[in-house]
């Protein structure tokens, strides 16, 4: 009996490190997927020190990024697609509520200064959406995406208004095609033109997106990049002689290129890279780089990534003739000059363990 | 329908459950059903979250002003508005099921929304594929009564290493649109049903061309 009891003693701890020892083991035999959940930005060290100043957005929070660490701004709600006034002292930005958005103007610290929209409404069909602002380059207007009107289906057209005025004040500036989504991504030109990404559906139920360029409100816009190539997200450089943009080409992976742009029509177009899911790039304030976003890895959350730019990549391309006005995908795929190959940079992960909105675009300066 | 008379293909679950949809599917299409899997609306954002999201490109806004919204109680026949941004993104549970169930502001309608579905099912099986068997209960767990199968843990343990093996790059979707493939048709024949009509001799030589 006491032997017994004894050996019960001697054996508890080997039985209780065995257990916990196969428990601890199994679990470690778990996928990184299914353990790992996003961190705040604020509490992660960023893993390359971006110059300037950029502001990202993740789970409807406004973050700053700037020396190498993230803080938190702006007031809680669901807040998106911060941008920067041309001097660089105020942000527009997107709040989410309910089924609405509106853009509100904020300073660097996050505090509202004015609601410049109000689309939100107690009977459900007379709320609308407003996306993607961007200031024009002599800051007198908000150029965004509106869900108006709303007479054949709900589409986003590109409509423009006062930054210091009313929302009455705003004007439609493109025809989108209907039940496609519509027009985004809107970019003010210092000429006063503008471009744009605008979405169609071909007769085989493929869906499409190419970057127009439109001189005037409701002219006829024309297009920049072929229907196949599927180009979106298209970033402006800051001295407006590049572009950088996204073309899946019909795929679920895209490639990352930039173009020289005159204007109003792209140049030779150069491959960064390809293969990967890239959302949202950004130029530098100095043009020689451009900021991402993109898994690590083939899939995951999206982490903010720096590509310094190849020196060919400076602006010295040729620009193609410009584009026939035609919006055909016939037309548009015989205008634009083939990609040509670029020695591939290497990207560098700034973040890790994050989950940055890619739908919102660094802003950055 | 396995239960008697005709109706559109989905009915055949509300009437007789698991066992008529597989029935009714082994009647009409001449095939073996070995097993089945039902996931409902919020198993799917469940699923998908646990997973730790998915990685879609959604290629155009889905904007919805009559989209359901039966998932968080209330009224079952209410509705919400929905914005899904296009572009590269992660998308959470709630916003994968916003972005496959969304079908009234897509010009292709149903065959719109069923793109999107296989695009989310194919990111699904690519996450799919980073899991293995010590997931599993984790996974179990996280879809407790929101999902139904005739599967036990065995089976679907062996059916990882097939989800393993297949190589989404060889992976091709085909939607049998209108009006090449099918074409819309409703009427007192139907039940006075909105209904998709097939066209068999294209359908079949699409079928022929991709499975030899």
């Amino acid at each position: 009996m006491i032997l017994r009891r004894i050996a019960a003693i001697l054996f508890f701890p080997v039985m209780l490190a065995f257990g916990s020892g196969v428990y601890l083991y199994l679990g470690t035999l778990k996928s990184k997927v299914v353990q790992e959940r996003p961190q705040l930005p604020t509490v992660t060290k960023p893993k390359f020190v971006l110059p300037g100043m950029m502001f990202v957005v993740q789970e409807g929070r406004l973050f700053k990024l700037q020396g190498g660490s993230f803080t938190e701004i702006g007031p809680a709600g669901d807040w998106s697609q911060p941008t920067l006034t041309p001097d660089h002292t105020r942000l527009v930005a997107v709040l989410r509520t309910g089924f609405s958005s509106d853009l509100y103007l904020l300073d660097l610290d996050g505090h509202v200064l004015k609601r410049l929209t109000k689309n939100d409404s107690r009977y459900i069909d007379y709320n609308h959406w407003a996306f993607f602002p961007r200031v024009s380059p002599d800051g007198q207007n908000v150029v965004y995406s509106f869900d108006s009107p709303k007479t054949n289906g709900v589409d986003l057209a590109v409509w423009s208004m006062p930054l210091n005025g009313a929302q009455w004040q705003a004007r439609r500036w493109t025809d989108p095609y209907s039940h496609s989504g519509g027009d985004v991504s809107p970019i003010p030109l210092a000429s006063g033109g503008l471009l744009f990404v605008r979405h169609s559906i071909d007769p085989s139920t493929a869906v499409h997106s190419q970057i127009y360029y439109q001189n005037r409100a409701l002219a006829l816009a024309k297009p920049l990049t072929a229907e196949a190539d599927n180009c979106s997200q298209v970033a402006l450089s800051p001295d407006g002689t590049q572009i950088a943009m996204v073309c899946s080409h019909g795929k679920q992976t895209a490639t990352l290129e930039i173009a020289p742009f005159n204007g109003s029509a792209l140049g030779a177009r150069q491959v960064l890279h390809e293969g990967g899911l890239y959302a949202s790039p950004a130029w530098s304030p100095d043009r020689k780089a451009l900021a991402y976003f993109a898994p690590t890895g083939l899939s995951g959350p999206f982490q903010l990534w720096y590509l310094a730019l190849p020196v060919a990549a400076t602006p010295s391309a040729s620009i193609a003739p410009s584009p026939s006005s035609s919006a055909s995908a016939q037309a548009s795929a015989t205008i634009h000059p083939t990609p040509t190959p670029a020695p591939a940079p290497t990207p560098v992960q700034v973040t890790e363990g994050v989950d940055l909105s890619a739908t919102s675009p660094p802003a950055w300066y | 329908m396995s239960t008697g008379g005709s109706a559109k293909i989905d009915a055949a679950y509300a009437y007789g459950g698991p066992a008529a949809a597989i029935a009714t599917v082994e009647r009409n299409f001449h095939v073996h059903i070995d097993e089945y899997a039902w996931v409902g609306l919020r198993g799917l954002i469940k699923l998908i979250d646990r997973v730790g999201g998915v990685d879609v490109l959604v290629t155009n806004p889905v904007l919805d002003d009559e989209y359901p919204n039966d998932i968080n109680g209330g009224f079952l026949y209410g509705y919400m508005r929905i914005a899904v941004l296009p572009g590269f993104q992660h998308l959470d549970g709630t916003h994968a099921l916003q972005y496959v169930r969304s079908r009234h502001n897509d010009i292709n309608g149903d065959f719109g929304r069923s793109a999107r579905q296989q695009q989310v099912l194919l990111a699904i099986k690519a996450k799919a594929s980073t899991l293995n068997a010590a997931d599993l209960p984790d996974i179990v767990d996280t879809l407790k009564g929101n999902f139904k199968t005739s599967m036990g843990l065995d089976r679907v343990r062996s059916l990882l290493g097939v989800a393993e093996a297949f190589n989404l790059a060889n992976v091709k979707q085909i939607v049998l649109f209108v009006p090449t493939y099918t074409s819309y048709d409703r009427g007192p024949l139907y039940g006075g049903q909105s209904v998709v009509i097939p066209h068999w001799s294209q359908i079949l030589a699409v079928t022929k061309a991709n499975f030899p």
